[in-house]
Order: C-alpha cells, then sequence, then structure tokens
C-alpha cells in the first residue's frame, strides 16, 4: 500500500537523509556571495551562493560569524565550510555556514586544513614525540632571515637573560618561494653542527602568505625530523601554522621563543645557592644529631666512672674526629667556608672538650694514667692536665675511700 | 665522585635536590652523610662551572660545498 506522509514527515526524512550523507556535512564550497544581509540584532548572516548555473540559500550564525576575519558582501567571491541542511520551515535546502574565508586565501586555508588533517593522522603532532627543552642549552640555534627584526629581538632577549649565551644563525629566507627550501636547510645544518641543543625557528608576523613557508609540509617535516628539540616562533600570537603545530614547543612571538630557549642566569644561580646552603644545613644537623647522640652517652658513664669514660671513649672520640678530619680535608677544595662550619662541629667532638666540662687526668712519674690511688705513696711526684695546662703536684696525702676498694 | 663533565645542568640540579633530601632525614649514617655532602659539593661546582662558562661562541652558519664554516659574529648591543 502507497504510504502518504505529512509534509513535516516527508521534509524530516529529506533532512535525515542530507545529513547521512557525509558529503553534504563540513564540506567546502566555493561561489559568489548575493543578497548578503546582516541581520540585527540576531547578528546571523543570511545569503545566498552562487555561480553561473545555480543558487543555493546559506545563512552563517553569529557564533560563527563573529570568527570570520573579513566582511563579506555580495559580489565577493568566497570559499565557505559549512553542512548542508533543510530548512523545514520553507522547504528550502541551506548551507549553514561554519567558516568563511575570502576566495584567493580561501584556496591557502584549504591547503593548510588538508595538510594539518594529514600530518594529524601521521601522529606528528603527537605530544608523546614532543622532546624536552633543556633547562640550561650548551649553544642556541636559530633559523631565520638575519636581516629581519626577529633575529635582533632573539639576540637581545638571548642577551639580557644569560649574557655569555653562545648562540648559532643559519641564514633563511622567511618569506617568498625560496624560503621552506632554505628553512629546512638551515634546520639540517644546526643540526650537523656541534653543541647545539635547542633551536628557534621562525620570523616575525605578517599576512597568510608572508608566513606561508611555516604552513609547508617540507618545513614540518624537517622539524619533526630535528635531532634537537625545535621552539617554533612564528608571527604574532594570532597566527598558528603547521610549524608551530609539529614543534616541541610553541612561543607566540620570537622574542617569547628566546625566552623559552634561554634561562635567566641569575635565576639559575640562585637556585644553585638555594641548594647549596640546604646541603649545608642538612649535614650541621646530621652533625648536631650525632653529637647529641654522642652527648647522651657522654653524660651518663663518666658520672660512675668517669676514667672509663675517657679511655674507652676516647678511642671512639678519636676514631669519630679523625674520620671527620679526613672528609673536611677533602672539602679543602671548596672556596666557600664550609671547612669553618666544619671546624667547630669537629672542636665539640674532640677529647679536649672532655675536660673543657671540668674533667682532668692525673699521670704519675712515668706518664702512666692514674685511676687509682692505691699505690700512691705520700710525697710522690703526679701530673694533672687539665684542659688549658697542666700542673706538676706533690701528694700529700693518699687516701682510699669507698667500699670498692677497700684499705689497701 | 667522579663527575662526569658530560652531565647537564638540569640533572646536575636534580641530583643535587636528591642530596638535600636525603641529607635532611633522620636516619642517614655519619658516612653516608659525609659521602653525600662531598658528592653535593662536586655538584655545586659541576653546576656552578656549567653557569660560569664563558665560551661565547656567536656568529653566523654557512655551507659551501658540504662544508660548514662559523662566520664569528660580534654580541649584538643590548
Amino acid at each position: 500500500m502507497t504510504h502518504i506522509w505529512t509534509v513535516s514527515e516527508l521534509a524530516g526524512e529529506i533532512d535525515r537523509t542530507l545529513q547521512d550523507n557525509f558529503l553534504f556535512q563540513n564540506c567546502w564550497v566555493s561561489g559568489e556571495i548575493s543578497n548578503f544581509k546582516h541581520h540585527l540584532p540576531s547578528g546571523h548572516w543570511y545569503f545566498t551562493l552562487k555561480d553561473d548555473v545555480s543558487s543555493l540559500r546559506a545563512v552563517m550564525f553569529r557564533s560563527r560569524a563573529v570568527r570570520v576575519r573579513f566582511e563579506p558582501r555580495s559580489g565577493m567571491q568566497v570559499l565557505v565550510r559549512g553542512n548542508v541542511k533543510l530548512y523545514d520551515r520553507d522547504g528550502n535546502i541551506q548551507v549553514y555556514a561554519e567558516e568563511m574565508q575570502p576566495a584567493g586565501l580561501g584556496a591557502l586555508y584549504l591547503a593548510f586544513e588538508q595538510l594539518k588533517e594529514r600530518l594529524t593522522g601521521e601522529g606528528l603532532f603527537a605530544e608523546e614525540r614532543k622532546k624536552k627543552i633543556p633547562l640550561l642549552p650548551q649553544r642556541v640555534g636559530i633559523v631565520t632571515s638575519t636581516s629581519g627584526a626577529a633575529l635582533r629581538d632573539i639576540l637581545q632577549i638571548i642577551k639580557r637573560r644569560h649574557p655569555r649565551m653562545s648562540w648559532v644563525v643559519a641564514p633563511a629566507a622567511v618569506q617568498g618561494e625560496a624560503a621552506p627550501r632554505e628553512i629546512v636547510e638551515g634546520i639540517r645544518r644546526l643540526n650537523r653542527f656541534e653543541g647545539i641543543d635547542v633551536l628557534i625557528v621562525g620570523r616575525g608576523g605578517g599576512s597568510l602568505e608572508e608566513l606561508w613557508a611555516f604552513n609547508t609540509e617540507e618545513v614540518a617535516r624537517a622539524i619533526a625530523a630535528s635531532r634537537i628539540p625545535v621552539i617554533s616562533a612564528v608571527g604574532h600570537e594570532t597566527d598558528i601554522t603547521i610549524a608551530d603545530y609539529v614543534a616541541d614547543l610553541r612561543a607566540p612571538t620570537p622574542s617569547a621563543a628566546a625566552e623559552l630557549a634561554v634561562p635567566l642566569l641569575q635565576g639559575l644561580k640562585e637556585r644553585v645557592d638555594y641548594l647549596e646552603k640546604r646541603m649545608q644545613r642538612g649535614l650541621s644537623t646530621q652533625l648536631a644529631w650525632k653529637r647529641q647522640l654522642l652527648e647522651r652517652l657522654a653524660l651518663k658513664a663518666p658520672l660512675r666512672d668517669p676514667f672509663w669514660r675517657v679511655e674507652r671513649g676516647r678511642q671512639e672520640l678519636d676514631d669519630f674526629a679523625s674520620r671527620l678530619q679526613n672528609s673536611m680535608t677533602r672539602f679543602m677544595t671548596d672556596k666557600n667556608g664550609i671547612l669553618k662550619l666544619m671546624a667547630a662541629k669537629l672542636d665539640l667532638l674532640s677529647p679536649l672538650s672532655v675536660l673543657g666540662r671540668g674533667y682532668s687526668l692525673t699521670y704519675d712519674q712515668n706518664g702512666q694514667i692514674l685511676r687509682s690511688a692505691v699505690g700512691v705513696k705520700s710525697g710522690a711526684q703526679v701530673q694533672v692536665r687539665l684542659a688549658a695546662g697542666r700542673l706538676e703536684c706533690q701528694v700529700v696525702k693518699a687516701e682510699i675511700r669507698g667500699d670498692n676498694i677497700g684499705n689497701g | 665522585m667522579a663527575m662526569d663533565e658530560k652531565l647537564s645542568f638540569e640533572a646536575g640540579i636534580e641530583r643535587l635536590e636528591g642530596i638535600v633530601e636525603a641529607l635532611e632525614q633522620r636516619d642517614v649514617s655519619l658516612e653516608n652523610a659525609l659521602s653525600l655532602f662531598q658528592d653535593g659539593v662536586s655538584l655545586i661546582q659541576h653546576c656552578n662551572a656549567l653557569l660560569d662558562k664563558a665560551e661565547q661562541v656567536m656568529g653566523v652558519l654557512l655551507e659551501e660545498d658540504g662544508e660548514l664554516r662559523l662566520e664569528r659574529a660580534l654580541p649584538v648591543e643590548g
């Protein structure tokens, strides 16, 4: 049985058919604008696209129209990207425009879009391909025109940030027919030169045609093939080129590229100084901790038996001190007075500092340490070693007290 | 520790940061602390040497018959 549609059913089916066909979606159409109307207050554009034979209605909504960088007028040749749909109220098939370019440039844009799509498909812009820019380059390579303002800007910034930074320029035309080949050669040449570890490839701002070399496949592939990480620096902030997509890092301007490539020397110095101070403080703290440990022991033992402490502890202390001393000697080369810091620490570990707390050592005439009054006769000569100096003494009376020794 | 002359500034700083963090831990033996410190001193000297390096190769790189030639240029006026 024959199906009878309502009008809106049929219109809906036509629209679905159009939208299901990928040829009509996101397609490019070139033609001449006629009946151009800028509708207010909506801000939408209504116009007809035509050629010698046919015409098609078109609309561009305000949200898309604001991105168009020229003013369309009737009679103008344009290239429009959009979707074909049925406007069901009037039964008109319309182009819903997403993007519009003037015809001459339109071809360039189209080529740009196609190349971008192809290289994206190849993974040339993938994040994981991107090489890291070194924090402190050894030599900066620059591919640009030697007559442009871009080079002057780059070199000034480099000098300001790091006055002794090395740089090497590979001169290349940055517009005109020879430009793509010369840029490619420049990138390859700098890759062959020793010591360069970051490249700036770019030029100052310009029209789309002037920037064209940076939208070519050969330049894109040379950047991708560069062993050295590349910072792109093409034009002013709004112009994004294929070179920008493929570069390891994109800078909005040549000056910005120089800032990304070359660190502030002063900033790096401060970073090293800061780490040095933290390291010294770290070691001081370590020594303080170890000393606390020793002192805890030293304070316990001598109260019970001072000479045991001195004799046994002395060996440990001497050992400890000589290890420190050896290590310190190795730091002699350091010019920043670390040694002075260490000497203060060392002093606290010396056996002499035990004497400094008021202990003394007593020797007999043979120079043997006296540990007991047993066997010391009245009138004997003994020597007492103090923290500062020594005393020659004569024993007036030898007396043994306490239970541990008995009545000798 | 023998310092690798080719060690990059970045890698040097990273190692130095590791040493500083290790030295700030409580459970480090004296030997370890001293050896860390010694390594740190070498790294600081290495990093400072990289910062103070005055190679100053500045010029235009030309190619003639496949041969590279660096035409030295004076540093630009800042």
